[in-house]
């Protein structure tokens, strides 16, 4: 069974003159790694609601484990296995107090007190926010807020966490933060789907998929995707700046191959350098 | 500067105060208001006090916390004592200073002071209540002590959390309000000349956005309430359990005490108000 699968699958938001996703067929299977890219307006977001049943698909038929998100009796157990961390980090706290805040998903799932308690501890240090338990939420740094957004949604414990642009709001240093966090849930089996629009963050993903104006514009791997310069110019997309000094250096003559982080460049560049 | 105001701002340290029920507390609180409001005489003022001044050091707030409260009323206060000061009247009473409708009288300079006071012990008793409890401990409080209204379909626990996500969001828009301000400002905008007419719509450009912004907020914070499985009360549980404790009990020792002694001093001590 797919963790989630997308057949045929139109959307239009209400009193809006185009569609916002069109015919999109896609599977994602589960403990994959995939990343959603794509220029603003894109249906990236939409995409993510369509996922976890927030919205409806006008025609065509989304199905998470199985389940029908048109169905709304199915609608609380697709909501409980498929959580999303959206953009802004003060826009999904309900509580003031980090721990109150994470307990909200569970209570409203109506798990017991106790295992509440042990889903807080859990979730809490899957997200490395345990120094924070006790604290008031907007004392907290835009990586550290964000982090306690997740553990807000792995307390309900999922089994697909989608990241709406979470780090979209965050320095460089809050963007490694929250990415180390989601990359090791994902060592935990985890399904992740990475919405984005960092071409760095596509970079260690299992998969990525491009959209551009509702459509499905490329679906492989990051290295195809890399090697793809028709897909990247017309998604308005940009290469990782590694890349990106691979391909001027090979105008130049000197070929490096298709470095995507500045580790292989540096690499590749070494080894090239020891050769002649 | 905004974000200095003490409503709301919880102060996390373990005390024998934090420790008590929010329904305790809540309770208590009512009922020391109701105190500051029978006592007739400075001395019950005094017994007052004593309270008050017992549950902050048991409180372990720092006292510099609790009095900053005061300035977000400081004016009203202010006001209220000059027009006591200048107007109260009484019969039979001595006058120290009279012009047009102003007169000053030992009547007068005594209620008025007698009123501040009151004003001012009622919101450093209950900024103790917010700084020794978590929003959520006291929202959750209230819907309990509200519960019996459940009964006549009164959306008991829908309120509680209404109440619960404006504590949380008063610092993030604090923090907003001064972004904005300070936006404006770079763009010229003048907040502080001019008659009041002019003060007033120079908020404008303060609120206009503020309102947008909180709006966007309220859709995005939607979505994330019911990615987040939330459905109402149907099938919810509670995480924090609420439980009268031996604290409760001592305190209530103590307010049952001052009430006592403010009774008697009433009774016995004369009033002057
Ligand atoms: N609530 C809404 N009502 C009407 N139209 C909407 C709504 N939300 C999005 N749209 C429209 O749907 C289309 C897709 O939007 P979506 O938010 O999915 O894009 P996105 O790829 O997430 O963009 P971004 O990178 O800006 O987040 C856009 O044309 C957008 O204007
Ligand atoms: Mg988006």
């Amino acid at each position: 069974m797919f963790a989630v699968k997308l057949e045929n699958v139109t959307f239009k938001y209400e009193g809006a003159k185009r569609v916002a996703v069109e015919n999109v067929s896609l599977t994602i299977n589960e403990g994959e790694f995939v990343a959603v890219i794509g220029a603003n307006a894109s249906g990236k977001s939409t995409l993510a609601k369509l996922i976890n049943g927030l919205i409806a698909p006008l025609s065509g038929k989304v199905e998470v484990f199985g389940a029908d998100t048109s169905d709304s009796s199915k609608l609380f157990e697709i909501r409980k296995s498929c959580g999303i961390v959206f953009q802004n980090p003060d826009n999904q706290m309900v509580a003031s107090i980090v721990e109150d805040d994470v307990a909200f998903g569970p209570e409203n799932i109506g798990v017991e007190r106790e295992e509440i308690g042990r889903r807080i501890d859990f979730a809490l240090k899957a997200s490395g926010t345990e120094a924070f338990r006790s604290q008031m939420a907007s004392r907290l740094s835009g990586g550290q807020k964000q982090r306690v957004a997740i553990a807000g949604v792995l307390a309900i414990k999922p089994k697909i966490l989608i990241l709406d642009e979470s780090t979209s709001m965050l320095d460089p240093r809050g963007r490694r933060e929250v990415m180390d966090v989601v990359r090791s849930l994902n060592k935990e089996k985890m399904t992740v789907i990475v919405i984005t629009h960092y071409m760095d963050e596509v970079v260690d993903c299992d998969r990525a998929i491009v959209l551009k104006s509702g459509n499905v514009l490329f679906n492989g791997t990051p290295k195809q995707l890399f090697q793809s310069d028709e897909v990247i110019k017309k998604a308005g997309l940009e290469l990782p700046v590694p890349t990106k000094i691979a391909l001027k250096l090979k105008e130049n003559g000197v070929d490096v191959g298709l470095p995507l982080t500045k580790e292989e460049l540096e690499e590749r560049l070494w080894t090239l350098l020891q050769k002649n | 500067m905004l974000k200095d105001v003490a409503f709301g701002q919880y102060y996390p340290v373990e005390s024998f105060v934090h420790k008590m029920d929010p329904r305790a507390k809540i309770l208590y609180l009512i009922a020391y208001i109701v105190l500051i409001f029978i006592v007739k005489n400075f001395y019950g003022f005094a017994v007052c006090l004593a309270l008050l001044a017992l549950t902050v050091v048991f409180a372990r707030v720092p006292i510099v916390k609790v009095l900053k409260s005061i300035r977000a009323i400081l004016f009203i206060i202010i006001v209220t004592f000059l027009i006591n000061l200048f107007l109260h009247r009484e019969e039979q009473d001595v006058v120290y200073f009279s012009w047009w409708i102003f007169t000053v009288t030992r009547g007068s300079v005594t209620f008025a002071t007698f009123m501040a006071l009151r004003l001012i012990t009622l919101v450093l008793g209950s900024s103790i209540l917010t700084l020794t409890t978590t929003p959520v401990a006291l929202t959750d409080g209230l819907e309990s002590l509200l519960s019996p209204l459940k009964l006549v379909k009164f959306p008991v626990h829908e309120l509680a959390l209404i109440m619960s996500i404006a504590l949380r969001f008063i610092p993030t828009l604090m923090e907003e309000t001064e972004r904005i301000i300070s936006a404006q400002k770079a763009r010229g905008a003048d907040f502080e000349s001019g008659n009041i007419f002019s003060r007033v719509k120079a908020l404008i450009p303060i609120l206009i956005p503020l309102i947008i912004s909180a709006f966007r907020r309220a859709d995005e914070l939607g979505d994330a309430m019911e990615a987040r499985c939330y459905t109402g009360s149907r099938v919810r549980t509670k995480y924090k359990k609420l439980k009268f404790s031996v604290n409760d009990v001592i305190a209530l020792f103590f307010v049952a005490a001052a009430f006592a002694g403010v009774i008697l001093l009433n009774v016995y001590a004369g009033a002057v108000i």
